[in-house]
């Protein structure tokens, strides 16, 4: 299994990033965890979340984190271990 | 009374193709195109809209379409980083009239794409932003960080309607109308949970570019083709011009595209 953390940000609850980036990780055969998530307090303000995602194999790690990209993820700097 | 930014068509025609309207075999006609912005400009005028012109440049057909110019909020304004070189040529001379024009000229980071009111429109609170085809989701967070407001960020997944003014509309009851398809099941459901009236769109009359339109408060100028939307927004009490819009269509716009508000917001 092989690891990666990824960081999203922004308005991500109103838009539903955060739903459909968890849906892709898990259709994509992949699990995760939330390791931090701060809301934001006002209207305007932007969430974020880290998410540690595990999959099977790191092709299949690398290809879902390209697409998570896609939605506005990043790596997040203190990442990837294997297990 | 609303204050509008338009290009006349001096230089327009198909010259690259970057959407799926465009092909260089099928190019538009010259004076039929200008027939019919002048058509759009008088229109504008007649509703009582104040319209201002940058002047056209060779070699940059698609400056006729002013709504991916950037997006003006207050006297803030944010020019577009264009996906495309063929149109990044475009943003400079934008920028400098808006400067020129008494607006403050904020620059996203050049990694990020983001092509202005083209992708970007208000509807009640929030800043509706698109995604995908032109503009990067990553821009949408600058963008709302700039003007501090709430972005709602939504797929686009047909390429026919590449730019999110070309399938949604809002509407300033805080309705709209938008053509589902045209976004993921997640862009559609968040739309649906942050517009109230939302009045579908047939596909027949998306092809038409029926939400490229331009509302001022109770009259909407939109493309021909559309008789259902116009019915259904009649009903509502609003006024519809429908136009002839065939010649930008070959290049995948309408009158919206025509058309940057000045600014889209006075504030937020």
């Amino acid at each position: 299994m092989v690891s990666e953390i990824i960081e999203l940000r922004g308005h991500i609850i109103d838009s539903l990033t955060l739903p459909k980036v968890l849906d892709q990780i898990l259709i994509r055969g992949a699990t995760f965890n939330i390791v931090e998530f701060k809301i934001g307090q006002k209207r305007v303000d932007q969430s974020s979340a880290r998410i540690e995602i595990t999959a099977p194999t790191r092709p299949v790690l690398d290809e879902l984190v390209h697409r998570l990209q896609e939605q506005g993820a990043e790596i997040s700097r203190a990442a990837a271990s294997p297990k | 009374m609303r204050e509008l930014l338009l290009c006349p068509p001096d230089h327009y025609g198909i010259e690259y193709e970057i959407n799926p309207w465009m092909s260089r075999e099928r190019g538009a006609d010259a004076p039929v195109a200008q027939a019919q912005w002048k058509g759009l400009h008088a229109k504008l005028r007649e509703l009582h809209a104040t319209i201002h012109l940058v002047e056209p440049r060779p070699k940059l057909p698609d400056m006729v379409f002013t709504a991916n110019a950037g997006l003006a909020v207050g006297k803030k304004f944010v020019p577009s980083n264009f996906r495309h070189e063929e149109r990044a040529g475009e943003a400079p001379f934008f920028a400098s009239w808006m400067e020129a024009k008494g607006y403050e000229v904020v620059w996203l980071p050049k990694g990020l794409y983001f092509e202005g009111e083209g992708d970007a429109l208000f509807g009640g609170d929030a800043l509706f932003c698109g995604y995908k085809f032109r503009s990067d989701i990553n821009s949408h967070r600058a963008v709302a960080e700039i003007f501090d407001c709430l972005t709602i960020s939504v797929e686009l997944v047909d390429p026919r309607f590449y730019h999110l003014d070309t399938c949604f509309c809002p509407l300033p009851d805080g309705g709209a109308f938008w053509f589902p398809a045209a976004f993921d099941e997640y862009g559609q459901r968040a739309i649906r949970e942050h517009v109230g009236d939302l009045i579908d769109v047939a596909e027949s009359e998306a092809a038409h570019f029926s939400c490229n339109a331009v509302v001022l408060e109770h009259e909407i100028v939109l493309p021909e083709g559309a008789p259902d939307l116009v019915s259904k927004l009649q009903d509502r009490g609003y006024k519809c011009h429908p136009l002839p819009m065939t010649e930008f269509l070959k290049a995948g716009g309408a009158c919206k595209c025509l058309t940057m508000f000045l600014p889209q917001r006075e504030t937020v």
